[in-house]
């Protein structure tokens, strides 16, 4: 068993990646979209808590209950 | 004859089930983003030749985890232990035997000196324990294959991408018209999405 390994192959590309899954352009795109679609909703996310103290919403820009620490997202909001 | 090594392949013995989602996520997302590519047996179908292909693509893998943190009873009746993981385990390592300059292999788990006691022919050798948390994969995983510090990802890097996908699996599984996460083909829109989430400006 080894302990640990040094990894000298060269980092792929995404366009590798889906070449080697052997994925359409149709299927790439649309995971991409998915992937863009989830920056947005980060985005959007951030953007409300901002507002927070003025319409006393709750809550922060890592979307964890008010009083989680900080820039710290709760255990819940990891796993789910 | 065995088949050709990818030097950048990763055999991946995880159990297959909804308790163990968050790891199987986390063991796509910590590989991937280390550039490395990883292999699971979802997909090889059951029967007399599953063996042959299992076998097979441990042969085609450098590296392999095998990770036996839910060797255990299963609630079905007859309870039974989970044997898939170390059978294939045992598979790995008399290949590795055999094969040294072809294959390494790490097990991960995630209790010390649980698998002293499941596995006592283990004693010697040193798992990678994982304390049951997506964080503590990153880390480990981090542990067993080290880049060059300007390649090397960090593990907070490494949740930020976790979290990403994890917020966007449902509509991932959606699309492909899939009920689970543990399909092949989603394995393999997970393993892109990964990158995907990595590649994003």
């Amino acid at each position: 068993m080894g302990r640990s390994v040094y990894i000298t192959t060269p980092i792929p590309t995404l366009e590798e990646v889906g070449k080697r899954l052997k994925m359409s352009k149709a299927r790439q795109q649309r995971l991409i979209e998915i992937i863009a679609s989830s920056a947005l909703g980060h985005s959007s996310t951030r953007h409300r808590s901002a507002q927070a103290p003025a319409n006393g919403r709750q809550g922060n820009r890592n979307g964890t209950a008010k009083g989680s620490a900080p820039g710290k997202t709760s255990k819940h909001a990891a796993a789910s | 004859m065995p088949p050709p090594v990818k030097p950048d392949a990763v055999f991946v013995n995880i159990p297959y089930d909804e308790g163990f989602r968050r790891l199987y996520l986390a063991y796509i997302v910590g590989l991937t983003q280390l550039g490395l590519e990883p292999r699971a047996t979802l997909g090889i179908p059951g029967g007399e030749r599953r063996l042959d292909r299992i076998l097979a693509l441990i042969q085609s893998c450098r590296y392999s985890i095998h990770d036996l943190s839910r060797v255990q009873l299963d609630r079905n009746p007859p309870r039974t232990p989970r044997f898939n993981m170390p059978f294939e385990l045992g598979l790995t390592v008399t290949w590795a035997k055999l094969n040294p300059d072809r294959h390494s292999w790490f097990v991960f788990e995630s209790r010390a000196r649980r698998v002293q006691k499941s596995l006592s022919d283990f004693d010697g050798s040193d798992p990678n324990i994982h304390d049951g948390t997506v964080e503590g994969v990153m880390r480990e995983i981090c542990n067993a294959f080290v880049r060059s510090r300007s390649a090397r990802p960090s593990v907070p890097e490494m949740m930020r991408t976790y979290r990403e996908l994890s917020r966007k699996l449902n509509a991932i599984t959606a699309g492909a018209g899939a009920r689970s996460v543990f399909e092949a083909r989603i394995f393999d829109d997970l393993c892109f999405a990964a990158k995907a989430a990595l590649s994003r400006p």
